[in-house]
């Protein structure tokens, strides 16, 4: 395509943006975006191709930099500003109000952008649309009712309804399966063709190729290159992503790895037996999931999001009342029992969530190493008292031996970044030297050298001999650590994998309903 | 500096702004009394000098301290009761009851196992609290706010029926070897507040209560036990305020009158003391002692003409100008 | 034999004061925020009610100076709570002792004098607003128009709110200005109406905030929920002399409706949820 004859529908120039505390997001970037195209952007997590777009869409405001639309110069005091410049956002983590109905939604979201529509009106344009797309959905429903996917659509339809023209997709293919990824990239040239300028954020290079016109490569804040597809080659884009002193470090801990030695599989640790869980409203998220997980293994379980895996954790880690069926923790019945009773078992727990789940923000690492180890036999707790000065020693073994890179033991936990909060909490689980390790999606949002990290203390834990049941949305990550792969669709486990793994058919698997 | 004592002197900065502020925003107000502005400010500053305020406040801060101390437990828990003024009273009611009408004498054990006694109604009044909101999910300050009513009911039920000695609606007064001194009442209640202090800084318990409050999920998930620890704290926080009311009906009160809605307002005001302090009991210990003193100036300036209401008002602009002024100063430390 | 229609038609004065009170509340609670102050702002209005009135002779300018000063110590609460980010337990609990320490100033400068009434008129027209008008107009703006989404997204989900592009601050401000004048009308005409009529009596009006707030959870968000919590509890209240006649001590009698509404506390929130009638999840979740 020639861009000379036509003028950018969206400028941003030299974008800088510091945050509060001093992280530098981004740096410099400056960023045309056409009518009728596809752009990508391509970086790994934490290469603040977020905050670029959050920037575009008038939900952070730049340091430095100027934004233009068709030309002007514009200046975005919330996304309401952005939206009646026809831009719309749908980002990685869909935002809706939970509450709210479809409709309820989408009328809020018009009038917000200066649209005059009432809620009969949206009502007939969801049918036009949903001809035009063939994006259904129920306006009705509420959104706590709706799948990821379906999140993710009403999120599209709130684009499509103040007929944005420029469209920004964050992440999109996150928490999709892999027909609904093709869906979506068709979708997305269709809005590009219909004169629309798009920008796909993903780290995911093969996407990238997949659905862009150019490719625009972010690392550490900065743009390093804009390519067309025709020219790109895989290794130079790579290496843009990454840099080539990093592409060599991350050969080497994934070849360090293979080497591992492997623990020996004995008793089993983890026993589920048709398990049912009501989710957050009543409803049945899991629906008799079982699965049996032996020392020193690693099991996966794979699965689109919204497929019963948050409950299934919150029910094994005794948080969640299960309705029926069995849990037993090494060798101990414990269904009915509460999560002091997994912490007395010496069970590790790596959450979802690293702050407000994992870690209490505001409190300083020895507090988060209390609180960790609150129920486990190993806390510095004795006759109900604690013992500060044993606690900040293990925080401060664990500062060290894992390279948490913290000021002391002291710190709030909250100052940390995403990579060392991690590498804390992962440290502290290990502390108790479990016989059972249950983690959820350990490496979200983790940039790929910290994510290898988190992987590579997971092995080792397991060839020390802890059985780990690994939650996780990432397959590629999955195939990597897995010895055993169970797939989740709709609360049950309905498909099993060994090494070495068939690909096409876990992900056909995770579709099944 | 490391962030700690950054957090604390940037803290200090705050209070002692705050303060300064407030004897300022006082003065101010002063103009809507009888006295203008001037004339008020000179009383204020005054009385606030003079050594014999500062003593005549020390049987007010007894059952404003045992409450403020109290309730900063709770509050560190997100435990929003404001039921300290109910157990107050029920506190006095109970001690009153052993004491006068089972025990019948004064004995040091007996005086003891009174206050004892007032703790343990407090408690139970405080659990039912934390019950309701466990079992429930009652929302806390209501239903203790209502207990609040239901105690101030019991109380003037008692004093015009079953209780009721000679014309008036109030009791016998206690006979005089039944009681404590001051300085006995303001130890009790230092220990007190020394004693939850110690139990937040140095059991488990600490460290689950302040999890419940910021961090829920995680508190659940590494083993806390959020529906225990709330009844935990309800009752510690009920029997200490308990507590404060025996001392209180031991040393000063020496019988009960009926009440209006208003109550004694102690328990009110130590919820503003627990704040004050910063949600720790010593803390709350000093400000309960500084809400006292503006509390016993009320005669003082009733003298002059002033409604004693007035010094609610001064004490919420204490409260509000040190949460304003250490915010501000925090925020700016943390840049 | 019990005059019903007199017992029901008594409640009335109780069940406005309360339903102006609690649906101004409830708007801001729908809005993300909750205010624990609403016991100073009706005191504070009730004073400055009576020394308006007094002075000026005129009870509306009395009743719109109670208006606004409540309206003023909201304003502040929302200074506290939005642009310091302080507890909103605490700003809340510090208003009504603010709001409580003034007023009692205020109103006592009156020195107990009788003010101008309201007049006939005026009281229905309050009664008739509070009890009919409000609710209805309350339900179709939260429910049934795009303004109520915008104000319920911030109970529901300030964050995403704000990401959606909802003026926050704005919002907020507009429904702490509502929540003040609404509570403040309940203030004023608890003065007019009030046990003691027109007349300034210290520490004679307490209460009436707290059980607002109450109230505001016994109707369960909802307006027509909230102004049939209103009624039912000012009959409580008109119910008390009835008990002292069947031999119920008057302290007992008087804590009648503290029982009650503790007790309709406990059970009554399985009742709504049943109903899909839902609180706004930032201020309340079971």
């Amino acid at each position: 395509m020639n861009n000379g004859d036509k003028r950018p529908l969206l400028s941003l120039r030299n974008i800088t943006k510091i945050y509060p505390g001093g992280v530098v997001a981004n740096k410099d970037v400056s960023l045309d975006i056409y009518p009728g195209e596809v752009l990508a952007l391509l970086g790994e997590n934490g290469a603040g191709k977020t905050t670029l777009v959050s920037i575009a869409a008038g939900l952070i405001k730049p340091t430095e930099g100027q934004i233009l639309v068709r030309g002007e110069p514009v200046v975005f005091n919330s996304p309401r500003d952005a939206m009646r410049k026809g831009i719309a956002l749908v980002p990685q983590n869909p935002m809706l109000i939970d509450n709210f109905t479809v409709l309820e939604n989408l009328v809020l979201v018009s009038r917000l952008a200066g649209k005059r529509h009432g809620i009969r009106l949206v009502r007939r344009q969801l049918e036009e649309l949903e001809k035009k797309y063939g994006l259904s959905i129920n306006p009705s429903a509420y959104v706590w009712s709706l799948s990821f996917g379906e999140r993710q659509k009403v999120e599209i339809l709130k684009a499509l309804l103040i007929d944005a023209s420029i469209v920004l997709l964050d992440e999109p293919t996150t928490h999709l399966s892999p027909i609904e990824v093709d869906k979506l990239l068709s979708l997305t040239k269709q809005l590009a063709n219909e004169g629309r300028g798009v920008v796909f954020i993903t780290h995911r290079l093969s996407e990238a190729l997949r659905v862009a016109e150019r490719i625009a490569v972010m690392r550490r804040g900065r743009l390093v290159a804009i390519v067309s597809r025709k020219d790109a080659r895989v290794d130079q884009l790579l290496s843009y992503m990454f840099g080539e002193e990093r592409i060599k470090r991350l050969t080497e801990i994934v070849k360090r790895r293979r080497s591992l030695p492997r623990g020996v599989r004995k008793d089993i640790v983890l026993r589920v037996n048709d398990l049912w869980v009501r989710g957050p409203h009543g409803e049945f998220s899991v629906r008799g999931a079982s699965l049996e997980l032996r020392s020193a293994e690693v099991l996966g379980v794979a699965g689109i999001a919204g497929n019963g895996q948050r409950e299934f954790f919150e029910a094994l880690i005794g948080i969640r009342k299960p309705s029926r069926g069995m849990i037993s923790i090494c060798g101990v019945e414990v269904t009915s029992q509460g999560s002091s009773a997994r912490g007395r078992l010496g069970v590790g727990i790596i959450p979802e969530d690293r702050l407000g789940w994992a870690l209490v923000p505001g409190k300083s690492l020895v507090f988060n190493t209390v609180l960790g180890l609150y129920s486990s036999p190993k806390a510095p707790i004795r006759f109900s008292i604690v013992d500060w000065r044993a606690a900040r020693k293990i925080a401060r073994d664990i500062i060290r031996s894992l390279e948490v890179k913290a000021p002391g033991p002291d710190t709030n936990a909250e100052s940390l970044s995403g990579g060392n909060m991690q590498r804390f909490i992962v440290g502290r689980e290990l502390y108790k030297a479990p016989c059972l390790l249950l983690a959820m999606n350990p490496t979200s949002g983790l940039d790929v050298e910290a994510a290898e990290k988190i992987r590579d203390l997971l092995l080792k834990e397991a060839a020390r001999g802890a059985g780990i049941l690994l939650i996780s949305e990432d397959l590629d990550e999955l195939v990597e650590v897995s010895d055993r792969i169970v797939v989740m669709s709709k609360g049950r486990m309905v498909y099993e994998a060994h090494r070495p793994f068939n690909i096409d058919k876990i992900a056909e698997a995770m579709t099944v309903s | 500096m490391n962030a700690r004592l950054r957090g604390l002197v940037y803290g200090a900065i705050g209070l002692v702004l705050g303060l300064l502020f407030s004897v300022l925003v006082s003065m101010a107000l002063g103009a809507f009394t009888s006295l203008g502005a001037l004339g008020f400010s000179k009383i204020l500053l005054s009385s606030l000098m003079s050594k014999d305020t500062w003593i005549s406040a020390l049987p007010y801060f007894v059952p404003i301290a045992a409450s403020a101390s109290s309730l900063a437990l709770a509050y560190r828990a997100g435990f929003i009761t404001i039921g300290a003024e109910g157990q107050v009273m029920l506190g006095a009611v109970a001690a009153y009851w052993l004491l006068y009408y089972v025990i019948e004498h004064g004995s040091i054990a007996a005086i003891m196992v009174a206050i004892l006694f007032a703790g343990l109604v407090g408690a139970l009044y405080g659990g039912l609290v934390g019950g309701l909101r466990v079992g429930l999910g009652v929302n806390e300050i209501l239903s203790s706010l209502m207990l609040n009513y239901i105690a101030i009911g019991i109380v003037n039920y008692l004093v015009a029926g079953p209780w009721q000695q000679g014309g008036y609606t109030r009791t016998a007064p206690l006979p005089a070897n039944m009681g404590i001194g001051l300085s006995v009442a303001v130890l009790v209640v230092v220990i007190a507040g020394l004693l939850l202090e110690l139990f937040i800084v140095f059991t488990k318990y600490g460290v689950a209560i302040d999890s419940v409050r910021l961090a829920r999920k995680a508190a659940q998930t590494y083993g806390v036990g959020i529906a225990s620890t709330i009844i935990i704290v309800a009752l510690i926080q009920g029997f200490v305020a308990g507590i404060g009311g025996g001392v209180l009906l031991l040393q000063l009160l020496r019988q009960l009158r009926s009440v209006g809605l208003g109550g004694w307002g102690y328990g009110y005001m130590g919820i503003l003391a627990a704040w004050l302090g910063g949600l720790r009991p010593l803390g709350a210990l000093a400000a309960s002692l500084l809400i006292a003193v503006l509390y016993s100036m009320r005669s003082t300036l009733q003298l002059y003409g002033v409604s004693d209401s007035f010094v609610l008002a001064l004490e919420a602009i204490i409260v509000l100008s040190v949460l304003a002024f250490t915010t501000l100063s925090i925020r700016r430390g943390e840049k | 034999m019990v005059n019903i229609a007199a017992l029901l038609s008594q409640a009335l004065p109780y069940a406005t004061v309360y339903a102006l009170a609690a649906q101004g509340e409830l708007f801001l609670e729908r809005a993300g925020l909750f205010n624990l102050g609403l016991e100073g702002m009706i005191y504070l209005s009730a004073g400055v009610t009576a020394i308006i009135s007094l002075h000026t002779g005129s009870p509306i300018y009395g009743l719109l100076a109670g208006i606004v000063s409540s309206i003023v110590l909201a304003l502040l609460y929302g200074f506290f709570v939005i642009t310091l980010g302080a507890d909103q337990a605490v700003t809340g609990l510090s208003i009504v002792f603010l709001g409580i320490g003034l007023g009692d100033v205020i109103g006592r400068a009156t020195g107990g004098a009788v003010t101008p009434s309201i007049g006939i008129l005026a009281d229905d027209s309050i009664v008739v607003s509070a009890l009919l008008v409000l609710p209805i107009v309350l339900y179709l703006v939260l429910f049934r128009s795009w303004l109520g989404y915008v104000v319920r997204s911030l109970g529901e989900n300030a964050a995403t709110a704000r990401a959606l592009g909802v003026p926050v601050t704005l919002t907020r401000i507009a429904a702490l200005i509502i929540n003040g004048a609404l509570v403040g009308l309940a203030g004023s005409y608890l003065f007019f109406t009030g046990p003691l009529g027109s007349r300034w009596v210290s520490m004679s009006l307490l209460g009436w905030g707290w059980m607002s707030l109450g109230i505001v959870i016994l109707g369960y968000w909802h307006p027509l929920g909230v102004v049939v919590a209103s009624y039912l509890v000012g009959l409580l209240y008109a119910m008390r002399p009835l008990l002292e006649t069947v031999g119920i001590p008057s302290s007992i009698a008087d804590v009648t409706p503290y029982l009650v509404v503790i007790i309709a506390l406990a059970v009554i929130s399985a009742l709504y949820e049943k109903m899909n009638i839902k609180p706004p999840t930032a201020i309340w979740s079971r």
